[in-house]
């Protein structure tokens, strides 16, 4: 009872651009992180997005871990709960062009690997409080048609979980 | 013994092969091009400098040109520099327009010899701190003068780093500044300047225009406020009075530094938000109009409120239309959204 109320609360952050909401399906996020690693080294994150749905789904891959570069802070890190300066970059794009989506099968699963480290300075040991805030800017059924312009897009946030990382004094070098 | 039998092999194979051509460099000769770097971690403001080494692996002496290589400084950026996050480091160094090169213009490499220069990457790349990938830019042969094949990238570090880039006096210079306190990166033409210059006035407009229409307003707005905010409350009108206040000071009287370096089509802008006052112009930026819906004007309001220091605004969603959805659905998110900052600015078409 309360696992369903929550999850209507979830669908319902869910809204700006609700069109085409209900058809989407079920879109649920995994995250991989080292637990502990020394300082200096890079860090690598794996997040996936798999579609539990029986449809095909288009994902537009701005400002994702798909794109396969930073492009915008859809990981926030704090340590030891304070939050830390985003060091890469935010883009403002034009219309997206057909590359800029990828297909995301009923049943697959999408995997992308990011470094952390070079968009967030953790060189410093200690406790790194993970938290990914994606955003998906547009999805919509596969054979739906584009959206045409001025027509609104179905953003919505991905619900990914969070992770610690420890960060260990870097070991010695020898001599 | 055997050394000797493939010696004399070699020169009989050179000897009919080159029967009829001296200088052998149309038949698509390269020369290979090995980067090295001493050490892996270049701590401090120390100069990161690198070994050049150019070899000719051909059994026949080859031409290569001068301009290609940078034995005397540079005319081209030799080298993709690559940051760990996949950007391109800018060079800021000059790029040579060359008429017919001179015979001096020449050098020749005998088979098997190598050339090999230290050269300084930093004097005329942007390099920051952190793991870089350094390739030697290949070149296919062309009218008997070899071409460059890279061996293989490299990859160093840097640490500790406060200047970007240490450039000598004697260089050319990195960056022009003009006496409005904008200085341009990334080999910004004059047409370029002239536009950017366009640009940042119909900002500083759109900046003071919003700054104002916040004076004297507590906790009611107007129509402009609420299509692109949604629903006022004195915290938020406050939020936003202090990001169009910051905006404009820092068009006003901040250093300002305009990278034209970025060529994606796709895109207008970015910025590093904790890297203040240094806006990257891309390909969509220069077909926008001076002013109105999507501008340069108002892709400056946009990038500017990225920084951190002015109102660390976020990109839930792009365009208007989604823009406005979003201020009817999340005044909060609006509020921190850059797009609904840049059409609150352009306010197009206008409202009161």
């Amino acid at each position: 009872m309360l696992r369903g109320l929550c999850l209507v609360v979830l669908l319902l952050a869910a809204a700006p651009g609700e069109a085409d909401e209900a058809a989407i399906p079920e879109l649920s996020c995994s995250l991989a992180a080292p637990a502990e690693l020394p300082a200096g080294e890079a860090v690598h994150l794996r997040i996936g997005m798999h579609n539990g749905g029986t449809q095909s789904v288009e994902v537009l891959r701005w400002n994702t871990p798909w794109e396969g570069r930073w492009a915008a802070p859809f990981v926030a890190v704090s340590r030891d709960g304070v939050a830390l300066g985003y060091g890469g970059r935010m883009v403002k794009r034009s219309r997206p062009q057909a590359e800029d989506w990828f297909v995301l099968v009923a049943g697959g699963t999408v995997t992308g690997e990011v470094d952390l480290s070079a968009v967030y300075d953790l060189s410093v040991p200690g406790s790194y409080q993970i938290a990914p805030r994606l955003r998906l800017l547009d999805v919509r059924i596969m054979g739906a048609g584009r959206r045409a312009p001025g027509e609104a897009s179905s953003a919505r946030p991905l619900d990914c979980p969070a992770a610690v990382i420890r960060v260990t004094p870097a070991a010695a070098a020898s001599p | 013994m055997t050394r000797f039998f493939r010696l004399v092999l070699a020169t009989l194979v050179l000897a009919s092969g080159l029967s009829s051509v001296a200088w052998s460099g149309e038949a698509g000769d390269r020369v290979t091009v090995q980067v090295s770097a001493g050490k892996g971690l270049f701590s401090g403001d120390s100069d990161v400098i690198v070994q050049v080494t150019v070899t000719n692996p051909n059994l026949h002496a080859v031409k290569v040109a001068r301009h290609q290589l940078p034995v005397n400084g540079f005319s081209a950026p030799y080298f993709t520099i690559t940051a760990a996050d996949g950007s391109r480091v800018a060079y800021t160094g000059p790029l040579v327009k060359r008429t017919r090169p001179a015979a001096s213009d020449f050098l020749t490499l005998a088979p098997g010899a190598s050339l090999s220069f230290p050269v300084e990457l930093t004097a005329f790349y942007e390099i920051g701190n952190g793991l870089y990938t350094i390739q030697y830019t290949e070149l296919p042969p062309v009218n008997g003068i070899a071409g460059l094949r890279a061996v293989a990238p490299i990859t160093l570090r840097t640490e500790g780093r406060t200047l970007v880039a240490a450039v000598p006096e004697t260089a050319a210079p990195k960056t022009s500044i003009t006496t409005q306190g904008i200085s341009y990166t990334g080999n910004c033409s004059a047409t370029k300047k002239t536009t950017i210059a366009s640009a940042i006035s119909g900002a500083k407009a759109y900046a003071l225009a919003g700054k104002n229409y916040f004076t004297g307003k507590t906790n009611t707005a107007t129509t402009r406020y609420t299509k692109w905010f949604g629903t006022a409350t004195t915290a938020r009108i406050s939020t936003g009075r202090t990001h169009f206040t910051n905006i404009y000071n820092t068009l006003l009287s901040k250093s300002l530094v305009m990278d034209c370096s970025c060529k994606e089509s796709d895109t207008y802008a970015y910025v590093y938000p904790d890297s203040p006052y240094k806006v990257y112009l891309c390909g969509a930026f220069w077909s926008a109009p001076t002013t109105g819906t999507d501008s340069k004007a108002g892709t400056l309001i946009h990038e500017f409120s990225h920084f951190t220091v002015i109102a660390g605004t976020d990109d839930y969603v792009y365009g208007q239309t989604d823009s406005l959805s979003l201020a009817a659905s999340n005044p909060t998110q609006a509020l921190d959204n850059a797009d609904n900052h840049e059409y609150f600015a352009e306010n197009n078409p206008a409202v009161q």
